[in-house]
């Protein structure tokens, strides 16, 4: 096989494809371009693409054939062996031939004609176009929830639609049938005019609110938009906004009346923070103004800050919530408040709580009152033994409390009770002149006061006090009259008793009265003679006066002479007792011992002078100080005195023996000076004693004590035992044992003052005991108590 | 002594057997500060307001201490103390009040008028030494006057 054996068939098939694709191209460039202009290129090209093809067919094919039928033409046989290589071919030709056909029909047939022809298509087209462009505008129109309408230059009405008859109530035809058409909208000739001048006037139209009335006669108002066309043509467009203006309109008046209302009300979003309060609201909690409180939580508003978030649960649940609040105001007082909330929701779907409150602070402090007042009238009179009723003066029946009905006998409360009822209890000899006072009350509405006798039901004649008064008359009638009753027997019968009582008295006051008379004769002469006495008493007590004076005048004197003696006469003594000192210190070596004893003897007598003054003093001031009387701790007083007293040497030589010492009541400074004396006396005159013996005890006789100092000292001759206790009186020399001899005289000046006795019991060398007594503590104690 | 030397202890005392015994005390202690005597309240008086015979002498210099009996001829101690104790010049002058009596009240109104110690003379001569050279050594030579 040879070269063209292999690409003849290829070549011829691409050939075929090339030419296709050129008539394609062609018939594509006839639709677009100005195909009359270049239709002769046209032709000239497809005829010699054809040329080329037949040429190229013969060449190819004519030897690809060859190779089979030699040079022939194509046979028969070449149609039944291939068919595709004749058919083919030929169907390309018929179809070349159409084409040429086609090209110089379309180049002949008459340009005018057919230009006609197009026109009227595109007319048909267009004119559907428009009424479907018209009709859908119509429909706008017509359908468009705002009001459309538009009149030509001669008043006609010729476009209105739905709106517009469903908000005036007229159909086109209606307003069409009237002359002016638009005085129907605008009966008020003034605003008529201003319509149309307003609608003539501004070519670029007119924006304005209207307010045309409508075919029932109502007014509402449009907001329209007017143009006017150039051919008179007037087209506006409307919205009716009468319900938004009252809408508006009863939305302020809505607010206005939330804002100034009476009652508290507030509006708190889901997180319990104000949105909303109004001016009561501000008032009741005590604030300035609102800003203070929107954006603040509830919280703070109430006593228990709890409350908001338990109500906001409440209203979650129950989509409302009715209950009391007790209410904290911004300066911390507290009130209660009833409260009423609900759950809302705002624009954006929000959960919101408007509450209403109202303050009822007082409200409750009233009831509690009546409630008070109630308990305390109930309270009265139960204790009274009263019993309450109320009468309708119509039907004449009666409330009563069961005081009431006790007080006629029964023993739990009637069913029915009228005047009757009543009028039958009491005795038939009281009952007309109680009835005639009831009448005579009944008819001049004046009070009803009576006390008569009613029979029981259980039999007993009972003595009652009844009053009644009417009630304040309403619309000029008294209905009711309200009263009480009491049963007052036990009164009634304790008067009677006094009667009699009083009768029988006046009686005994006649005799009393003859014998008074003659008694008042006897006072007098007494009286005088009294007077007499009274007079001698004076005197007597001017006396005392006198002498009282003349007493305090010594006293003065005696303190002035202690002192006088306590600084005078101690001056000398000082002086004696210096110079001595200085004798000795600067003479002592001129001196013998004969001199330097007397210097010594000086010298202590003159210190002895000076206690004995001392000593006189103390006795002069116990005589005048005041005592300062309280219990006293003897035991105590006489342990911490010894203990004062004694050097511990002492305390070591001394076997001191201390009973339990009954309290006594003195002065504690002077009975602290008893036992200074009394147990220094004790050690005093023990201290010769090897082992000395001190024992302290006490004895209880009656209301005084017996205290007792026990010694095992010196003693002393119990004939001398009287002079013991005067002043400067010693039983024993000062060689033996020293002293001024004013110490006992103190103690017994000390125990008399206090009341009591002292005395002593000795023998010589056998020791001593001191007694005293003194009035005892306790028992006093109480005494002064009770 | 001159009347217009400066005077560190003045003391008021109108008997005379007292005064030495003082003054002896004080010196045995070796309290050797100047001392003045008077003998009664009157010139007491004139001797710290420099009046009278005292005329010549300066208040600026007042004694440091003064030692004062309470019984004096014409005008007593507690009439001098309240007078020494109510003048703003002489208010700060210690005084120790030294006298026989033990008397309640005395020691009482001295105190109310502001004497700065009580002191009872004693009979006992050592112990009357011996308190009245402590008065010295305190008031004199221990304590620090006011500036």
């Amino acid at each position: 096989m040879n070269l063209f054996q292999i690409l003849t068939p290829l070549t011829y098939w691409i050939l075929v494809g090339l030419w296709l694709y050129i008539l394609g191209f062609l018939f594509l460039r006839l639709r677009r371009s100005n195909f009359e202009k270049s239709l002769p290129n046209i032709l000239i090209i497809v005829l010699g693409i054809d040329a080329l093809r037949t040429v190229l067919e013969s060449i190819f094919f004519g030897s690809w054939f060859t190779s089979k039928s030699g040079f022939l033409p194509i046979s028969v046989y070449d149609f039944l062996v291939r068919p595709e290589i004749v058919i083919i071919p030929k169907i390309l030709n018929v179809i070349t031939a159409l084409l040429i056909i086609g090209i110089l029909l379309y180049r002949w047939f008459p340009a005018e004609k057919r230009d006609r022809e197009l026109q009227e298509r595109n007319l048909q087209k267009r004119t559907r176009q428009l009424k479907e462009s018209e009709e859908r505008f119509r429909m706008i129109c017509e359908y468009a929830p705002v009001l459309i309408d538009s009149f030509d230059e001669a008043g006609k009405c010729i476009v209105w639609n739905k709106q517009c008859e469903k908000t005036f109530g007229w159909t086109m035809d209606e307003i069409n049938a009237h002359e002016n058409s638009l005085a129907l909208f605008y009966p008020d000739p003034t605003v008529y005019k201003e319509v149309e001048a307003a609608t003539m006037r501004d070519p670029d139209g007119c924006f304005k609110e209207w307010h045309p009335q409508t075919k029932d006669n109502r007014t509402v108002t449009i907001n329209w938009a007017s143009f006017r066309l150039p051919s008179g043509t007037i087209i506006s467009m409307g919205h009716d906004i009468t319900e938004r203006k009252r809408d508006q309109a009863q939305l302020v008046l809505m607010n206005d009346a939330l804002e100034n209302s009476l009652n508290a009300f507030d509006i708190v979003n889901a997180e319990g923070v104000f949105t909303y309060v109004n001016q009561s609201y501000i008032t009741l909690w005590g604030y300035e103004n609102a800003d203070e409180i929107v954006g603040t939580p509830a919280s703070a508003h109430c006593q228990d800050p709890t409350f908001p978030q338990k109500i906001i649960k409440e209203l979650y649940a129950n989509g409302k919530y009715e209950g009391e609040l007790t209410a904290k105001r911004k300066d911390g007082s507290i009130f209660e408040a009833l409260i009423y909330a609900r759950l809302a929701h705002d624009s954006n779907g929000e959960a919101i709580f408007p509450t209403t409150f109202i303050e009822i602070t007082s409200l409750k402090q009233a009831q509690q009152e009546v409630l008070k007042e109630k308990n305390r009238l109930q309270f009265a009179l139960e204790v009274c033994q009263t019993g309450a009723w109320d009468l309708d003066l119509v039907t004449l029946s009666a409330h009563r409390t069961i005081g009431h009905d006790r007080i006629f006998g029964y023993e739990t409360k009637a069913p029915e009770w009228h005047y009757k009822n009543f009028l039958s209890h009491v005795v038939p000899e009281d009952k007309e002149e109680v009835d005639r006072k009831f009448q005579y009350s009944f008819s001049n509405h004046s009070d009803w006061n009576i006390e008569c006798r009613i029979r029981r039901t259980d039999g007993e004649i009972r003595w009652i006090w009844a009053v009644g008064r009417h009630a304040s008359p309403v619309d000029g009638k008294v209905r009711y009259m309200g009263g009480v009753v009491q049963d007052i027997t036990e009164r009634k019968l304790n008067e009677l008793e006094v009667q009699k009582a009083h009768d029988l008295l006046e009686i005994r006051v006649e005799e009393r009265t003859a014998e008074l008379k003659i008694r008042q004769q006897e006072a007098e002469d007494l009286n005088r003679a009294m007077i007499n006495m009274l007079e001698d008493l004076k005197q007597t007590n001017q006396g005392l006066e006198v002498a009282k004076t003349a007493l305090r005048s010594t006293n003065q004197e005696l303190e002035a002479f202690s002192y006088s003696v306590s600084h005078d006469l101690r001056a000398p003594l000082r002086a004696i007792n210096g110079f001595v000192q200085i004798l000795h210190e600067d003479y002592g070596e001129h001196l013998d011992d004969e001199g330097q004893r007397v210097c010594k003897v000086i010298s202590d007598s003159a210190q002895d002078m000076g206690r004995l003054i001392d000593d006189l003093l103390a006795f002069s001031r116990v005589g005048r100080a005041t005592l300062q009387s309280q219990a006293i701790d003897m035991e105590e007083l006489a342990q911490i005195t010894f203990t004062e007293i004694c050097s511990p040497e002492e305390q070591q030589r001394i076997d001191f023996h201390l009973d339990p010492l009954p309290k006594a009541l003195g002065d504690q400074a002077l009975m602290r000076h008893i036992w200074m004396n009394l147990l220094g006396n004790a050690v005093k005159f023990s201290s010769k004693q090897e082992k000395a013996v001190i024992s302290v005890r006490a004895q209880q006789k009656q209301d005084e004590v017996i205290y007792a100092v026990h010694d095992n000292g010196a003693g002393f001759d119990a004939q001398y035992a009287d002079k013991l206790f005067g002043v400067f009186q010693r039983l024993h020399r000062s060689d033996e044992f020293e002293g001024t001899g004013v110490g006992l005289a103190i103690v017994q000046r000390i125990i008399n003052r206090h009341g009591g006795r002292i005395w002593a019991e000795g023998k010589p060398n056998q020791g001593a005991t001191f007694y005293f007594t003194m009035k005892t503590g306790e028992d006093l104690c109480s005494k002064l108590k009770s | 002594m001159l009347k217009t030397e400066i005077v560190d202890i003045l003391l008021v005392e109108d008997s005379p057997q007292d005064a030495e015994l003082m003054i002896r005390a004080l010196r045995k202690r070796n309290v050797a500060n100047p001392l003045y005597l008077v003998k009664d309240g009157a010139e007491a008086l004139d001797f710290l307001f420099c009046k009278g015979d005292y005329s010549d002498r300066s208040l600026t210099d007042p004694p440091r201490v003064i030692l004062l009996d309470l019984k004096l001829p014409k005008v007593s101690g507690l009439e001098v103390l309240k007078k020494i104790k109510s003048d703003e010049r002489t208010r700060t002058i210690p005084v120790v009040v030294v006298t026989s009596s033990r008397e309640d009240p005395d020691i009482k109104a001295a105190y109310e008028l502001g004497a700065n110690s009580y002191v009872v003379k004693m009979v006992d001569f050592d112990s009357f030494l011996e308190c009245m050279s402590n008065i010295g050594l305190y008031w004199v030579l221990v304590n620090q006057p006011p500036v």
